[in-house]
């Protein structure tokens, strides 16, 4: 029976060792078995907040394999495999596909802006999507790409045979909500904000991958549960307790915050690599305060 | 598409029961268009009874109809006096009970419990409020057969009361009662049914209200101080308006002069959360 591609997503990050700033595997495998034992439907691996941009091409395959071996059959192993070549990105995917993931997420080629049109973002999904042994899934991040994928090429996209999503991860919810109209029995769109969350959810978006759920599940869980019991004030309120961190944490911090928050609620976080800067102690102070008032342990 | 009809689809995406996770779905996207705008947001919980909202129409069916069925029997038995007391003081008993649950019933009665939130949104020190209601409901029962329902209802009532004042002094045939009951009875019947669903996406009323709101307020000049209440609960009691009003109505009480600054307008039995910007 295949699997449903609902529920919470963690895009997990890439634990580096504190010395020598290589892998370390023992921490990665802990932190994704914890996020299996709370319930999430999967991991993406080699995503923006798994700080895929400063990786080797031999620690992603590592990393997917890594967590092939502790993400059930049951869950969801998605693999970020986005490359600014066509040639790249298909090679990438096949290696995933190769080392046990069920998917890969892939963001659009963006170094050449203006030139990446319509015309070349659909063809450059389509021959992924052609070549790749696994369901792709689009990927939209303006914030880190510059770029919106049209909800044009997205609806033209949805009708490839293997393309079966969306992870939208603008915030924009008249965007996503462009998006929701090309979702059907075999395309899915998920959302990538945790401070739309309440929004995507009640507009139809099918489920999550979020950072902020690296830190803070338990609060994520309450906010589904209302909104599955259509609890609006309790949504609102969980809602709101999870902006102010999904803002301030994930959006302006990025990956170093996200570490610095898991390893406040007994995670291992770990150092981000270079060029991204470890937080200084104003910078920490403020972030478990943030914890602290959207009532998350603090493990200081 | 325009920006207020992108509002409206937005708003009007779903039924918003009052309450529900759409209701709230629909504050949120209006949180976002009012922040993106200039105003400070506040989302403030209350608490309230769906009772008279959701039953206190059917109800006041039901308690005619048996008015009309009781005053008949005594008159068509001959006792006039008995006929026009029942009516008389049941036309009273509901007047007051309808007055008491719309004043206050809505906000104090004990059962049926319910929970919803008003969205108070203030650039600078407004005296001007636009102000729109955002959940929604359905009704087997048009609005205007409800209306014509409840006046000739109202109606037959008061004809039953003339008959009975008649029958003091004149003999009045049974079957004048039983034509009158029969007739009041079915008059009340699409009262009777008037019962509250959540079918109804709402675009009408009050998507396009709500809607109205978020763009005048997008448009007018920043300089200009204004407030905007998105209020919860209208559908069920004016539940959120009562519950604002209320607090403002508090305030004026207390003979304190000038406009109330924000922290006294709010209700007690509001609980403010959201405000992160």
């Amino acid at each position: 029976m295949p699997k449903a591609l609902t529920g919470i997503f963690g895009p997990v990050t890439t634990t580096f060792d504190e010395t020598s700033g290589e892998l370390a595997s023992g921490a990665f495998r802990a932190n994704i078995k914890a996020y299996m034992a709370a319930g999430l439907s999967g991991v993406l691996v080699a995503g923006s907040t798994g700080e895929a941009a400063l990786l080797d091409e031999d620690e992603r395959l590592r990393l997917t394999e890594l967590a092939r071996a502790v993400v059930p059959d049951d869950r969801w192993l998605f693999v970020g495999t986005g490359a600014e070549s066509t040639r790249d990105c298909v090679r990438r995917t096949k290696d995933a596909a190769e080392r046990g993931a069920d998917a890969v997420l892939i963001l659009p080629p963006h170094y050449y802006g203006a030139l990446m049109t319509d015309d070349a973002l659909w063809a450059h999904y389509s021959r992924v999507a052609d070549d790749s042994p696994v369901p792709v899934m689009l990927y939209n991040m303006p914030k880190y790409t510059h770029l919106q994928l049209g909800s044009k090429l997205v609806h033209a996209l949805a009708e490839h045979p293997n393309i079966f999503g969306i992870k939208d991860s603008s915030g924009d919810t008249t965007q996503l909500r462009a998006y929701l109209e090309a979702q059907g029995d075999r395309f899915t769109v998920l959302t990538g904000h945790g401070g739309t969350v309440l929004d995507a959810i009640g507009y139809g978006a099918r489920g999550a991958i979020l950072a902020v759920a690296l830190f803070a599940a338990p609060l994520v869980f309450d906010l589904m549960d209302a909104i599955a019991r259509s609890d609006g004030v309790a949504a609102s309120e969980f809602q709101a307790r999870l902006r102010p961190i999904a803002k301030e944490i994930v959006a302006e911090l990025g990956p170093p915050g996200i570490k610095v928050a898991m390893d406040l609620v007994g995670l291992v976080g770990g150092p981000p690599r270079a060029p991204l800067r470890p937080l200084g102690a104003g910078e920490r102070e403020r972030l478990s305060t943030l914890l602290g008032s959207a009532g998350l342990a603090r493990v200081a | 598409m325009s920006a207020a009809r992108s509002h409206l689809a937005a708003i009007a995406a779903a039924p918003r029961p009052a309450g529900g996770a759409a209701e709230a779905v629909a504050r949120e996207y209006c949180s976002t268009i009012l922040r993106a705008a200039g105003f400070d947001v506040q989302h403030r919980e209350l608490e309230y009874s769906a009772f008279p909202g959701k039953w206190g129409t059917p109800l006041f069916g039901v308690w005619v109809a048996g008015l009309m069925i009781a005053a008949a029997r005594e008159g068509a038995a001959g006792a006039g006096d008995r006929a026009l007391g029942i009516l008389v003081v049941g036309a009273v008993a509901l007047g007051l009970t309808g007055r008491w649950l719309g004043r206050r019933g809505v906000l104090d009665l004990p059962f049926a419990r319910a929970r919803t939130s008003n969205l108070q949104a203030t650039r600078g020190d407004p005296s001007l409020w636009l102000v729109a209601h955002l959940d929604s409901k359905s009704q087997p029962i048009p609005i205007v057969v409800r209306a014509l329902a409840i006046i000739a209802s109202l109606v037959f009532l008061g004809v039953a009361m003339g008959v009975g004042v008649a029958q003091l002094v004149v003999s009045m045939p049974p079957f004048v009662w039983y034509a009158i009951a029969a007739i009041g009875v079915l008059a009340a019947f699409p009262v009777m049914a008037s019962v509250v669903g959540a079918r109804s996406a709402g675009a009408l009323d009050n998507a396009s209200g709500v809607a109205t709101v978020l763009r005048t307020a997008e448009l007018l000049p920043r300089e200009i101080a204004i407030g905007v209440l998105i209020t919860g609960g209208e559908e069920l009691g004016l539940a959120g308006a009562r519950a604002w009003a209320g607090q403002r109505n508090k305030y004026r009480r207390s003979g304190r002069h000038g406009r109330p600054s924000p922290h006294l307008q709010r209700p007690a039995s509001e609980r403010t959360h959201c405000t992160p910007r």
